[in-house]
């Protein structure tokens, strides 16, 4: 008995050896991580399994998470990272699917649409991943999408608005933030009804997000007679002088700039300053960084407006036990934290649902799951999808910079 | 009138990119090598000028004479990065001096991402503000006709000329700066005549990252943020520029980096903001379809 025991034992070890060295090879741009406590639960399940007669064997199975975790977006791509991490360790360590351990391969696409459809490839061809978070930005999701879409690799992103995205019918597409066919012409609404503008300088960083954005702001605006001039600039620039001078010269009543970067944005405002102008600013989504946007600006961006999709998280009660672990683990939130771990629950939740079958997960079946979700997670309203795999309900704020935080002035809702 | 605002941005631009390109020059003219870890010093001149800043800004004031501070920004930025380089170039260059001419090419590409990668983990990938409205108030712009000069400007613009002049001077009326003339022409024959030609690399790193140093606080001043991947973005441009000029020759780096300054921000300003790089780099492609060694470069014979 003694002995039949240790050799089980002896086993167990072995194959979980293995099986950490078959994910070690796994592959150069994605690897497979595996977080202390899902470590030790791993190796608790299978001692389990080898005492007792637990029926439920041990089935380890994979979600990517792809994002910017090199280059310039990489701060928020980080920040995602770690809270899908999180989200994981939640899941593992809640026991919602016994003998089941999640694991995270990151998938970095450094924003970069060429790399997200070459990572797109290693997630697809790898069968024990079952969905993805991700890719966060827009143009990475586009490049990346026809093959999940034919690997039938189900997506949850974040942070992808642009409207194209859920207009191709791929029906592996998935996404808890409005889309921007609703963010762009509620910002145009905000501008019109509420700042009474006259004319709106719009630059835009020529990505599928920023310019799409760009592109609807410009027709509603123009729509409802307001004078629209606009340039371009490019996500590595630093120097905003030239495009500056004719923003002065313009004198406009709002500088609308859509861009993903709130570092940049915080260095226009601050060289919109050196140069002695002042416009009031806006922005959207991709501004919502209190460090990089209100701290690292100095003052230069007090009173900016910009947007939040869905509540800002900071006032919802539901995600301050998570932002709280969040801070205490990484020092500060980002951008898409929250929204981040919201959606990685979103997509175990479909896991869930669809449950394990012959010792694996079908992705077709977390794909229908996902088709029928009806989850509230942390950020307090029920996460749904239309057909094309857009949010189908929820809303975005107005926010704006005052003091040392941003601030919800306005709640628009979606029909 | 915009033009004479838009004039000064090309002379600001032109200036930043000038103190950037020299370097990749310099090292060129003597080694033939491109040293891709350049942008990587002038993004830690950056970090260095931000934290020797950091202490005297307390609370949206300034503790210190802003001109004191900037000084100490500036000195501390060029003695930091002449280590940095020099240290670089002995690591990671030296040891494959004598080796195929791809290889040091390779590890300049390593130390780059290295250095770049370190300094994002370290900054937590994080932008890093300079207090620039502090310490070059809006108030003290001087006015030229319709163009208004910031302070920032007028520094980046000052600094940048008298660094220029004085490596100019260090170049061409020096005795260490004729060895160094020496070397890059004939390193052999440099060797033969008693110039100690490990000392002059050094020499040309230190001077090189001195000067990326400087330029990494005035681009800090400027663009009035830091961030890890600045380095390799201006870098691309700098090195466009020292092509432009006839890579090697220290004046023409300068000529390049005003003239590429001009095509960005009048292309930007005149034609399409959306094509400002098209613009500048079709400029590139046609100088170079009419004179392949650049502007000012020369025809070198092939050595048999």
């Amino acid at each position: 008995m003694r002995k039949t025991r240790f050799i089980a034992l002896m086993l167990a070890v072995v194959l979980v050896l293995t099986a950490g060295l078959l994910a070690a090879g796994c592959g150069d741009d994605t690897t497979a991580t595996t977080t202390g406590s899902t470590d030790t639960s791993a190796a608790t399940d299978n001692s389990e399994t080898t005492e007792a007669t637990a029926p439920a064997e041990a089935v380890t199975i994979k979600i990517g998470a792809a994002g910017p975790f090199t280059g310039q977006l990489a701060k928020i791509g980080i920040d995602a990272l770690n809270a899908v991490k999180m989200a994981v360790d939640d899941f593992n360590a809640s026991g919602a699917m016994p003998g089941v351990t999640v694991e995270v391969v990151e998938a970095d696409d450094g924003a970069d649409p060429a790399k997200a459809a070459s990572v797109a490839e290693k997630l697809a061809s790898d069968e024990a991943v079952v969905g993805v978070v991700g890719p966060m930005t827009s143009s990475a999701v586009k490049a990346a999408l026809p093959i999940y879409d034919e690997g039938l690799v189900p997506l949850v992103t974040q942070s992808a608005t642009n409207d194209e995205l859920s207009e191709g019918g791929y029906v592996v597409f998935h996404r808890t933030a409005p889309k921007d066919g609703i963010q762009g012409p509620s910002i145009a609404k905000f501008m019109v009804d509420d700042l009474s503008v006259k004319k709106v300088f719009i630059i835009d960083d020529k990505g599928t997000y920023s310019q799409g954005l760009a592109d609807q702001v410009d027709k509603a605006l123009s729509d409802a007679g307001i004078a629209v001039e606009r340039a371009q600039i490019t996500p590595e620039d630093k120097d905003f002088s030239a495009v500056l001078t004719k923003v002065k010269s313009a004198a406009p009543d709002v500088l609308f700039m859509p861009i993903p970067s709130p570092a940049q944005a915080a260095a226009i405002a601050k060289q919109m300053v050196s140069m002695g102008f002042e416009a009031q600013l806006a922005g959207a989504d991709g501004l919502k960084d209190p460090t990089e946007f209100i701290k690292n600006a100095g003052g230069a961006t007090e009173g900016a407006y910009a947007t939040s999709l869905g509540p800002m998280p900071e006032e919802v009660p539901a995600a301050q036990d998570m932002l709280t672990r969040f801070i205490a683990k990484y020092t500060e939130t980002s951008l898409f934290t929250a929204q981040s771990y919201e959606a990685t629950m979103v997509l175990l939740d479909a896991v869930k649902q669809a449950g394990v079958v012959d010792g694996k997960v079908d992705r077709q079946a977390v794909n229908d799951a996902l088709g029928s979700t009806a989850y509230t997670g942390i950020l307090g309203f029920p996460i749904s999808f239309t057909p094309e795999g857009d949010l189908a309900a929820g809303g975005i704020y107005i926010i704006q910079v005052q003091g040392d935080k941003f601030v919800q002035v306005k709640g628009i809702k979606l029909q | 009138m915009e033009i004479q605002q838009q004039i000064v941005n090309a002379l600001t631009l032109g200036s930043v990119y000038a103190l950037f390109a020299l370097g990749y020059s310099m090292v060129y003219g003597i080694l033939e090598m491109l040293n891709f870890a350049h942008g990587e010093v002038f993004m830690i001149g950056g970090f260095i000028g931000y934290l020797v800043a950091l202490p005297f800004v307390e609370g949206g004031t300034l503790t210190a004479n802003p001109a004191l501070v900037i000084v100490l920004m500036l000195i501390a930025a060029a003695v930091g990065c002449s280590a940095v380089g020099v240290t670089i170039e002995f690591l990671a260059y030296r040891p494959l001096r004598k080796a195929a001419r791809l290889a040091p090419l390779i590890s300049a590409l390593g130390v780059s991402i290295l250095l770049q990668n370190v300094v994002g983990v370290i900054t937590n990938y994080r932008a890093r503000p300079y207090a620039t409205d502090l310490l070059l108030p809006h108030s003290w712009s001087v006015k030229i006709g319709s163009a208004t000069i910031g302070p920032e400007r007028l520094l980046v613009i000052i600094v940048g000329a008298v660094a220029l002049i004085g490596l100019d001077l260090f170049i061409n009326r020096t005795k260490l700066g004729k060895a160094m003339r020496a070397t890059s022409q004939d390193r052999e024959a440099a060797a033969f005549m008693g110039i100690s030609v490990n000392k002059i690399i050094s020499t040309t790193f230190l001077v090189g990252s001195a000067l990326a140093g400087i330029g990494g606080v005035l681009t800090g001043l400027y663009y009035t943020q830091v961030d890890f991947a600045m380095g390799f973005a201006l870098g691309m441009k700098a090195f466009t520029a020292a092509v432009l000029g006839g890579i090697g020759n220290l004046r023409g780096a300068v000529l390049g980096a005003f003239i590429l300054g001009g095509a960005e921000t009048f292309g930007s300003a005149f034609i399409s903001t959306t094509y400002k790089d098209v613009i500048a780099f079709s400029l590139l492609i046609i100088l170079l379809l009419l004179k392949p060694s650049g502007l000012l470069g020369q025809q070198t014979p092939v050595k048999v």
